[in-house]
C-alpha cells in the first residue's frame, strides 16, 4: 500500500472512531468553533465599515481640500478657488458644457430617532449634484437654490422622525422644508440630507466651501490633474482620488476595529491551541495500542503522522465552517454605530478565509506535536505500556 | 504526612497536560482581565469627571461655531459661577504629520474654570501681558522638546489675514494637567491674538466651559441654557462633563458591546472546556486514587488533595492571566485613556478561578470516591 493510500485509510478510520472519544473531541472542536465565530464576527465590523466607506467610490472622481488639512472640517476652499478648479481642462463637462465640479459644505443637524433618542444626520451642501450621479431621486423634487429646501435619504427618513416630505426641519432658527427623497446609496450619503451649498452657506454664515469634488475626463488623468493643482500657487490644495480619501477617512476606525478583532482573536486562539493540544495528546494516548499495532503490521510513521494531522485539519475545517456560519447568522446585516457612523456589519469571504486559516493553523499546531511524539515512540514500548 | 510530595506527583504525572491546562487558564483570564478592565476603566473615567462643569457648544455639533458674545449672557444664568471659552486652531509643527493642537483662550478665566491645568502665577502674568505668548502643556513640551523662552512657528490650517498659515508664538510657561497628564498635549494661546490674526471665523469660539455653583443643578441649568438659545441664530447644545466623557466612549460604543457579548459567551465556553480537561485529568487517575483509599486515606483528605491540585492550577493560572492583562491594557491607552485592571476585577477573576477549580476537582473526585475500591482500581 502506498504511503498516501495508507494515510487516507488511517484518516477515515480515525474520523470514524471519533464517537468513541467524545470528551476530547468536543473540547477541541468547541474551542475551534468559538475562535472561528468570534474572529469572523469581530473582523466583519472592520469589513462593514470598509464597504460602507468605499461603496460607489469612483476612480475618475477627485476630492480637493486645502493643503495639509486632515479632514473636511479643517479644509477651506474659497469660491474663487472652486472656479479655478472647475475650469481646469481635465475636468469633465456635462452635455450643457458645465464642468462636473461641485463645492461641498457639511452641517450636522440635530434629529430625533424613531427610537426616541437624539441623533445627528449630516446635511451636505452641493453646488452641482451632477458630480454624484449615484444619488437618485425617488420621490418629490430637488431643492431649489436660494430657498430653504432639503432632500432627505430614504434611510434617514426611516430611522428618524420629522424628515418626511413637506415636514419642516429647524436649522439655525430657520425652518427648512423637505421637498424630496433620494434612494440611499449604501455609503457615506446613506443617512444624509442634501441641499444647495450656497443656500446653506448663507444660512449658517460661511463664506468658503470645505472641499471641491470633480469628475475627471478619465481615471488616468488623476496624476496630471494632481500635478497641475499642486503647481498652482494661488490654490494651495491637495488632490485625492476618491477611493483613497474615503479609505483614509475610515482608516482610524477600521484599524481600531481590526485591532480589537485580532487582539481578542489571538488570545482565544492561544486558549484553543492549548485545548487542541490537550485533546490530541489524550487521543493519541488512548489510541497508543492501536497506533502501535498499525506500525507493527507495516504502516509507516509518516503515514500515521499525516493521518493524525489530516484528521485534525478536517475537523478544524468543519469547525471553521460552523463558526463562520454562526457569525454570519448572528451578525451579517446587523447595523452598528461608531464614530457617528451607522453601517451594516458584513461577513464576507475575506473574514471567512482569514478565520479558517487561523483555525487550520491552530489544528496544525495542536496535532503535529502529539503526532510526531507518537510516531517516535518505539513500537515495542507502546505495545508493552498498553 | 506526605501531602506535598503527593500533590507534586499529581502535577508532574503528566507534565505536558498540566502545563497545557495551566496555559489555557492563563489565556482565559487574560481575556477576562482585558475586557473587564476595559469596561471598568471607562466607568472610572466617567466617574472622575467634574460634576460642576458644563460644556456649551453649537447644537449643530461638529465644526460649527458659536459667537464669542455669548460669554456674558451665559455668565448671567442663575447658578453659573464662571465661564470661559476656547477657539481651536489645529496646526502642524515642522513636519506635515506632526500635529499640534492649539487653543485660543482667555487667560483671565481659562485657568480658574479648568483648575486641573496648573501653571505658575508668573507664567500667567506673562501670558496675559504678551499678546503672542503661549503656555505649553507639559506633555506637548516633552513630546517636541520645547523650552520656555523659545519662539515657535506652527503651520496651521486656518489662514491669517495676510494669507500666510505660519503662526508664531513665544513660550512664556508650561502648564501641568494634574488629573490626566495625557490631556496636556496642547498649547494655549491668547484668544485676542488668534481672533485678530485669523482671516476667517472672527469673534467665534468652539466651546464654552461653564462652571456651576451646585453640581446637583447641572441637568437643569443645561436645559435652561439650551432652551434660552433654542430659537436664536445660534442654538446651543449643553452637556455635562460626564455626558461628554460618555459621548467619547460611545465612539467605541457598539464595538465594545458587540465584542463584550461575543467574548463573554466565548469566555464561559472556554471556562467549561478548561474544567472538562481538568476533570479528565483526574478521572484518569481513578486507579491511583483507589490505591490511596485502600491504604487508608480518608475521603476528606483525598478530596483535599485533588482540590488542592485543581484549585492550585486554576488560581495560579488566573493570577498570571490577570497579570498579563494588567501589562497589556495600558497599551490600549489611546482607546480609553488610562487602562488598568482594577482590584474588584482581579478579585472577581480569582473568585471565578476558585469556583472553576472547586467544580473541576470536586466532581470527578467525588465520583471516584463513591465507587467501590475494586471497581475504581479496575478502570
Amino acid at each position: 500500500m502506498s504511503p498516501i493510500r495508507q494515510s487516507v485509510a488511517l484518516t477515515i478510520w480515525g474520523l470514524r472512531s471519533l464517537p468513541s472519544r467524545p470528551g476530547a473531541f468536543l473540547t477541541s472542536f468547541v474551542s475551534i468553533v468559538l475562535v472561528a465565530a468570534v474572529l469572523t464576527s469581530l473582523l466583519s465590523m472592520g469589513e462593514g465599515i470598509h464597504r460602507f466607506g468605499t461603496n460607489h467610490a469612483r476612480a475618475d472622481r477627485a476630492v480637493i481640500m486645502s493643503r495639509g488639512a486632515p479632514d473636511p472640517i479643517e479644509s477651506i476652499i474659497p469660491p474663487e478657488a472652486l472656479a479655478t478648479i472647475a475650469n481646469d481642462p481635465q475636468v469633465r463637462r456635462a452635455a450643457d458644457g458645465h464642468p462636473l465640479a461641485s463645492g461641498t459644505v457639511t452641517v450636522g443637524v440635530d434629529v430625533m430617532t424613531r427610537e426616541g433618542t437624539r441623533g445627528t444626520v449630516y446635511l451636505y451642501g452641493l453646488t452641482n449634484p451632477q458630480v454624484y450621479p449615484e444619488i437618485q431621486l425617488m420621490q418629490g423634487r430637488w431643492p431649489r437654490p436660494g430657498v430653504h429646501e432639503l432632500l432627505a435619504s430614504a434611510a434617514a427618513q426611516n430611522l428618524n422622525v420629522g424628515l418626511d416630505i413637506s415636514s419642516r426641519v429647524p436649522i439655525r432658527g430657520a425652518d427648512w422644508t423637505i421637498v424630496g427623497t433620494f434612494r440611499e446609496t449604501g455609503d457615506l450619503f446613506d443617512q444624509a440630507l442634501l441641499a444647495d451649498a450656497a443656500t446653506i452657506m448663507s444660512a449658517v454664515g460661511r463664506v468658503s466651501f470645505e472641499q471641491a469634488v470633480v469628475i475627471l475626463k478619465a481615471a488616468d488623468e488623476l496624476p496630471r490633474f494632481t500635478e497641475v493643482m499642486a503647481a498652482n500657487p494661488t490654490l494651495k490644495v491637495d488632490v485625492y482620488g476618491e477611493a483613497a480619501i474615503r479609505e483614509e477617512r475610515i482608516s482610524g476606525t477600521r484599524h481600531f476595529l481590526d485591532f480589537v478583532a485580532y487582539f481578542i482573536g489571538a488570545i482565544m486562539a492561544g486558549a484553543a491551541t492549548c485545548a487542541a493540544l490537550s485533546s490530541a495528546y489524550s487521543a493519541v494516548e488512548a489510541r497508543a495500542q492501536e497506533l502501535a499495532t498499525l506500525r507493527a503490521i507495516g504502516f509507516g510513521s509518516a503515514s500515521i503522522i499525516a493521518s493524525l494531522i489530516t484528521e485534525a485539519l478536517i475537523i478544524a475545517l468543519i469547525g471553521a465552517v460552523a463558526g463562520g456560519l454562526a457569525a454570519w447568522i448572528g451578525f451579517s446585516g446587523r447595523t452598528m454605530s461608531t464614530n457617528a457612523l451607522t453601517f451594516p456589519v458584513v461577513v464576507g469571504p475575506r473574514e471567512l478565509i482569514i478565520s479558517a486559516l487561523w483555525v487550520l493553523a491552530i489544528a496544525l499546531l495542536g496535532s503535529a506535536l502529539p503526532a510526531v511524539r507518537t510516531a517516535r515512540t518505539s513500537v515495542a514500548a507502546a505495545l508493552a505500556a498498553a | 504526612m506526605k501531602f506535598i510530595p503527593l500533590l507534586l506527583s499529581g502535577l508532574y504525572r503528566n507534565l505536558t497536560r498540566t502545563s497545557l491546562i495551566f496555559a489555557q487558564v492563563v489565556f482565559v483570564f487574560t481575556l477576562f482581565g482585558t475586557l473587564q478592565g476595559l469596561t471598568a476603566s471607562m466607568a472610572m473615567a466617567i466617574k472622575h469627571t467634574h460634576a460642576d462643569r458644563l460644556f456649551t457648544g453649537s447644537r449643530l455639533g461638529g465644526g460649527d461655531l458659536l459667537p464669542v458674545s455669548l460669554a456674558e449672557p451665559l455668565r448671567r444664568f442663575p447658578g453659573v459661577a464662571r465661564t470661559t471659552f476656547e477657539s481651536q486652531l489645529p496646526c502642524t509643527f515642522q513636519r506635515p504629520d506632526q500635529y499640534v493642537w492649539a487653543l485660543g483662550v482667555d487667560p483671565q478665566t481659562y485657568f480658574s474654570v479648568y483648575f486641573e491645568n496648573q501653571t505658575s502665577a508668573a507664567a500667567l502674568r506673562k501670558f496675559t501681558a504678551l499678546r503672542t505668548g503661549g503656555i505649553v502643556g507639559e506633555r506637548l513640551a516633552q513630546r517636541l522638546g520645547w523650552k520656555v523662552g523659545e519662539h515657535i512657528t506652527l503651520q496651521c490650517f486656518v489662514p491669517k489675514r495676510d494669507g500666510s498659515r505660519d503662526w508664531g508664538f513665544d513660550i512664556v510657561g508650561l502648564f501641568r494637567q494634574v488629573e490626566r497628564p495625557e490631556f496636556s498635549d496642547i498649547v494655549l494661546l491668547n484668544y485676542s491674538y488668534l481672533n485678530e490674526s485669523r482671516a476667517v471665523n472672527h469673534d467665534t469660539v468652539n466651546v464654552y466651559g461653564v462652571q456651576i455653583s451646585n453640581p446637583a443643578d447641572a441637568a437643569q441649568i443645561a436645559h435652561i441654557i439650551d432652551a434660552a438659545f433654542a430659537n436664536s441664530a445660534h442654538p446651543t447644545g449643553t452637556a455635562s462633563d460626564a455626558e461628554s466623557a460618555q459621548e467619547n466612549f460611545r465612539r467605541i460604543g457598539d464595538v465594545g458591546f458587540l465584542s463584550r457579548t461575543v467574548t463573554t459567551a466565548a469566555l464561559i465556553s472556554l471556562l467549561i472546556a478548561s474544567g472538562a480537561l481538568m476533570m479528565r485529568s483526574i478521572r484518569e487517575r481513578r486507579a491511583e486514587l483507589a490505591t490511596l483509599k485502600a491504604i487508608g486515606f480518608t475521603h476528606r483528605r483525598m478530596l483535599v488533595l485533588v482540590l488542592a491540585e485543581s484549585i492550585g492550577i486554576w488560581v495560579a493560572g488566573a493570577a498570571v492571566g490577570l497579570g498579563v492583562a494588567e501589562i497589556l491594557l495600558p497599551r490600549a491607552q489611546d482607546l480609553v485613556g488610562k487602562g488598568f485592571v482594577p482590584l474588584p476585577v482581579v478579585a472577581l477573576g480569582l473568585t471565578y478561578a476558585l469556583v472553576g477549580g472547586v467544580i473541576s476537582g470536586a466532581v470527578p473526585a467525588w465520583q471516584t470516591l463513591r465507587m467501590p475500591i475494586a471497581a475504581a482500581a479496575r478502570r
